[in-house]
C-alpha cells in the first residue's frame, strides 16, 4: 500500500515517523540503527525534493524490504526532472562514449548523472580527494541528491511515457 | 529567533530552537547567523541539542553560513548533535568541514 506525502513541511514530520515505523516493522532482524538513519535522510531528501521542485500537491511513496534491499521509490505527475543540463548537454551530444554529467563539485564531493537510456539516469557520488586543509575550501550549498548518493547503493530517476516521474533508492540491508 | 545566544568567554554559544532544521526555517536560520557574524562574533558555536533532525536546506544554510564566517577570519563550531545528525554530516563530509565537538566545553580556547 503506497504511503502518501502531501507537499507540505507540516506533513513531513509526521510523514517521517510513520514511514520510519513501516520500516522498523518489515526490517528483518539484526539491521542495525545505520539502516534506520539511513531510510531518514533518504526519505526526508525525497519528501523535500517534492515540495520544493514537484509542482504538484502530492507524492506516493511505495517501501518494500526484499531481497537484501529497502527500496523507496517516490512517484509523481509533475514537472519533470531536467535529464537535459544546459552546458553539460554539449559535451553529452559530441560525446559517443561518455554519458556521464557533472551536476555539482566542490572540494569534497562530485555528483554525477549517468545516463542509462532515454527515460531513465542513475545518480552517484564521487568523493573529491584534493580537500587537505584547505583554509577556504569550495563548497556546494545543494546537498539533497548528494545526501540520497551517500545513502544508498543505486539511485535512479525515470520519466515514464505516462508522464509520471519515478524516483527509485536503494539501500543494502546491512 | 531560531537562535538563543549566550556569550562564552570568546564564543558565541548559539542555540538552534527548533526541532526541525529545514526548509521552512533554513533562510532565517541563515539571516540570523550572517547577522552575528557582521556583528563581529566570529568564533560561534552552535548547539544543536534541540534538534531532532536536519535536511539539505538547513544543511545549506550552515555551509553558507560557514563560507561567510571563514571569509572573514571566523569559525563555527557545531556541538551536542544528536547520533543521526553525526551520522548525516560523515556521509557527506561535511564532518571534514566544520569542527565537531561533543559540547561547547570541548571547543578550545582561542
Amino acid at each position: 500500500m503506497p504511503f502518501i506525502f502531501k507537499h507540505s513541511t507540516d506533513a513531513l514530520l509526521p510523514f517521517l515517523q510513520e514511514t520510519a515505523q513501516h520500516i522498523k516493522n518489515n526490517l528483518p532482524e539484526g539491521i542495525g540503527e545505520i539502516m534506520m538513519h539511513k531510510s531518514k535522510f533518504v526519505l526526508t531528501e525525497l519528501c523535500t525534493n517534492g515540495i520544493k521542485h514537484a509542482g504538484v500537491p502530492q507524492s506516493s511513496f511505495e517501501i518494500t524490504v526484499d531481497a537484501g534491499y529497502l527500496t523507496i521509490l517516490r512517484k509523481d505527475n509533475g514537472v519533470p526532472f531536467n535529464l537535459e543540463p544546459k552546458q553539460k548537454e554539449q559535451q553529452l551530444l559530441k560525446s559517443e562514449t561518455r554519458s556521464d554529467v557533472t551536476l555539482a563539485e566542490d572540494d569534497i564531493n562530485r555528483l554525477i548523472m549517468q545516463r542509462i537510456n532515454n527515460q531513465t539516469v542513475c545518480f552517484f557520488v564521487e568523493e573529491v580527494p584534493a580537500l587537505g586543509k584547505k583554509a577556504n575550501p569550495t563548497l556546494v550549498e545543494h546537498f539533497g541528491f548528494i545526501i540520497i548518493c551517500r545513502s544508498c547503493s543505486s539511485f535512479t530517476y525515470s520519466r515514464l511515457p505516462s508522464g509520471e516521474n519515478v524516483f527509485s533508492v536503494s539501500i543494502p540491508l546491512t | 529567533m531560531i537562535l538563543e545566544t549566550k556569550t562564552l568567554g570568546n564564543i558565541l554559544a548559539a542555540t538552534i530552537t527548533q526541532p526541525e532544521a529545514n526548509l521552512t526555517n533554513a533562510e532565517q536560520f541563515k539571516h540570523e547567523m550572517l547577522t552575528l557574524i557582521n556583528e563581529g562574533n566570529l568564533r560561534i558555536a552552535l548547539n544543536f541539542a534541540q534538534v531532532s533532525y536536519i535536511d539539505s536546506s538547513f544543511l545549506g544554510a550552515m555551509v553558507s553560513s560557514l563560507k561567510y564566517a571563514l571569509g572573514k577570519g571566523g569559525e563555527i563550531y557545531l556541538t551536542d548533535l544528536k547520533k543521526d545528525i553525526t551520522e548525516l554530516l560523515r556521509l557527506i563530509r561535511m564532518d571534514k568541514v566544520f569542527k565537531v565537538y561533543d559540547s561547547i566545553n570541548n571547543v578550545p580556547a582561542a
